[in-house]
C-alpha cells in the first residue's frame, strides 16, 4: 500500500441520493471500533470487491467508491492493512480523532473526494 | 328549497370555511347513496311493492347552498320539482338518518343496519379525506364522525373484497401496452401493479419506460384512485389523474423512499425513521427552506433521524435532525481552511429556518446566487 493506492469503500443504498453518497458512508459506525472498513485496491478490483461484499459476506451495497491513501492522510486518518477478516481487508483508523466534530469533518473531506471521483463500480 | 343536511368538515384544509373542490366528488357520491338508501327504505316499508314508483327520486337535487363558519360547515339544500310527492320526501329524510346512523354504528364497532351493498358507497363517500380530517354529522344524542379509519371499517362491513382510495405513489415504469391502454409500475417497495394509460400523460410514461433497468432510471409520481384488497395492499390503479416526472432531489419522493427503511436497515444496525414525523420534517424543508437555494440531499441516520447535506463549492454543510422534536445541529466545513462552524437549531421554529437560510445563502457561490433569482 502506498499514497497512490485506491481504497475501495462499499456504499449502502440508503446512503445514496442522486448518485451522491453521504459523508456518513465515510465514517465508522459504533460497531466498527473507530475503524472504517475498506478493500485494498492494489489487491482486488472494485467489481470483485463488490461481489465479495454482497455475495460472500451477504451485505447490501449500491456500489463502490474510492479513496486514495493520500486523501485519507490529508484528512487526518491513517489507512492500514488488516487481513484478519480476509486478505484484501484494510481499515482507515479514526481512533486518533477524539471529538464528533473532528470525525464529522474528516468524513466530509473523504466524501467530497469520493463523490468527485465517482463510482468505481458499477 | 329546504335545508337538508349540514356536515361539518374538520381538518387543516377546511380552515377559514373553505372547501377544496376535490371534496365535492365525495358529496356527489353521498347524493347517489341517499337515493339508493331511500329506495331501499321505501321497499322495506312497503313489502308488498316489488319496485319503487317511477321517478321516485328523479325530481330532486341536492345543492351546495353555502359554507358556514366553523372549520367548514356545508349547507346542503334539497331542491324538488313541484310534482315531487311529499310522501316520498320522508324517505330521503330517513335515508339521511340511516347513513348517519351507519357511521355512528361503525364508530361504536357495530355492524350497521344498512345492507352491505349500500355500505359499499362509502368506498367513494369519504375517500377524499386525508389523515386527521373528518366529516361530522349531528344526530340525536351527539355527533357521528366519518374519517378514513371509520370509512375503511364501513367498507369492510360492506363485504366487498376490495376498496379504493386516493393515493400518490412513486414508481418506475417497466412495461406499457398502448393497444390495451395499460402500463405497469414498480413502486418503491418493489411491488408491481398496473394502471390505465391515457393520452394526457402517455409521453411521460413512455419516456420513463425507456430508462427502466438503467442507472439513470426515471421515477414518476402517479396520483389517482387505486384499488386495495381488504388487507390494505395496493393492487392496481382504477383511474390516474396526474403523472409527473420527479427530480432525484424531490423532497416528498425522498421522504417516501426513507419511510420504507426498517429497523436494522444498515446491515443489522440503524433504526427505522418514524414515517409520520419524517413526513412532517419533509414538509418543513419543502415549505421553509428558501426555494432559490440548492435543494438538500437527505439521508437517514443510524439513530432514526434525518441528515440534510449540501456539497457547495466552498463548504460541506450538514444538518442532523432529530425527528422526535426537529432539534437540529448545523455544521459547515470550510474546504479551504478546514475550519468548521456549528449551530444548534430548532427546526420547529421560524427563527431557526431564517438562520439556516441565511447561513446557506452566505455559502452559495456568487454565480449560483445570480441564478437564485
Amino acid at each position: 500500500m502506498n499514497d497512490g493506492t485506491m481504497l475501495l469503500r462499499q456504499i449502502h443504498p440508503a446512503f445514496v441520493q442522486a448518485d451522491q453518497a453521504t459523508s456518513q458512508a465515510f465514517r465508522p459506525t459504533p460497531k466498527d471500533d473507530g475503524k472504517l472498513s475498506v478493500y485494498d485496491g492494489d489487491k482486488i478490483t472494485a467489481e470483485k470487491a463488490w461481489s465479495h461484499y454482497t455475495s460472500t459476506l451477504g451485505y447490501e451495497s449500491a456500489g463502490v467508491m474510492g479513496l486514495l491513501v493520500e486523501e485519507c492522510t490529508k484528512a487526518n486518518v491513517s489507512p492500514a492493512s488488516d487481513p484478519a477478516p480476509f486478505l484484501e481487508h484494510c481499515v482507515v483508523d479514526f481512533t486518533k480523532l477524539t471529538t464528533n466534530k473532528e470525525i464529522d469533518n474528516t468524513a466530509k473531506m473523504l466524501k467530497r473526494a469520493a463523490n468527485a471521483r465517482g463510482w468505481l463500480h458499477p | 328549497m329546504d335545508d337538508f343536511i349540514s356536515p361539518k368538515l374538520e381538518g387543516q384544509r377546511f380552515a377559514e370555511h373553505s372547501v377544496p373542490l376535490d371534496m365535492l366528488k365525495d358529496f356527489a357520491a353521498l347524493q347517489e347513496m341517499l337515493v339508493e338508501v331511500a329506495k331501499w327504505r321505501f321497499l322495506a316499508d312497503n313489502p308488498d311493492r316489488q319496485r319503487t314508483p317511477r321517478n321516485f327520486t328523479a325530481d330532486f337535487d341536492l345543492r351546495l347552498t353555502g359554507i358556514e363558519d366553523g372549520s367548514a360547515i356545508l349547507k346542503i339544500s334539497l331542491m324538488m320539482a313541484s310534482l315531487f310527492p311529499s310522501s316520498h320526501q320522508q324517505y330521503l329524510q330517513k335515508a339521511k338518518t340511516d347513513i348517519v346512523e351507519a357511521i355512528a354504528a361503525a364508530e361504536a364497532g357495530q355492524q350497521p343496519t344498512l345492507p352491505p351493498y349500500l355500505l359499499s358507497y362509502f368506498d367513494r363517500f369519504g375517500r377524499g379525506l386525508k389523515p386527521g380530517e373528518s366529516i361530522a354529522f349531528e344526530r340525536n344524542g351527539g355527533t357521528a364522525r366519518l374519517n378514513s379509519d371509520i370509512r375503511q371499517r364501513l367498507v369492510r362491513y360492506s363485504q366487498v373484497t376490495e376498496f379504493t382510495d386516493e393515493v400518490l405513489v412513486y414508481a418506475r415504469v417497466y412495461e406499457a401496452d398502448k393497444r390495451n391502454s395499460t402500463f405497469q409500475l414498480e413502486i418503491l417497495n418493489g411491488q408491481r401493479l398496473s394502471g390505465p394509460l391515457r393520452e394526457p400523460y402517455e409521453s411521460v410514461v413512455m419516456d420513463a419506460l425507456k430508462t427502466y433497468g438503467k442507472k439513470d432510471v426515471q421515477v414518476i409520481s402517479v396520483q389517482g384512485v387505486a384499488k386495495f384488497d381488504m388487507g390494505g395492499r395496493l393492487s392496481s390503479f382504477e383511474t390516474v389523474e396526474h403523472v409527473t416526472l420527479t427530480d432525484p432531489l424531490d423532497i416528498d419522493r425522498r421522504v417516501a423512499e426513507l419511510s420504507l427503511l426498517k429497523d436494522g436497515w444498515l446491515d443489522g444496525q440503524g433504526s427505522a425513521l418514524d414515517p409520520e414525523r419524517l413526513r412532517l420534517a419533509g414538509t418543513q424543508f419543502r415549505t421553509r427552506l428558501d426555494p432559490t437555494l440548492p435543494p438538500p440531499f437527505l439521508y437517514p441516520t443510524l439513530e432514526g433521524g434525518l441528515r440534510a447535506e449540501w456539497s457547495l463549492d466552498a463548504a460541506e454543510v450538514s444538518v442532523d435532525i432529530s425527528l422526535v422534536n426537529l432539534a437540529g445541529r448545523y455544521s459547515a466545513l470550510d474546504i479551504s481552511s478546514g475550519e468548521s462552524t456549528e449551530e444548534v437549531l430548532d427546526l420547529s421554529k421560524d427563527e431557526s429556518w431564517t438562520t439556516l437560510n441565511e447561513a446557506l445563502r452566505r455559502l452559495v457561490p456568487e454565480d449560483a446566487e445570480g441564478s437564485r433569482g
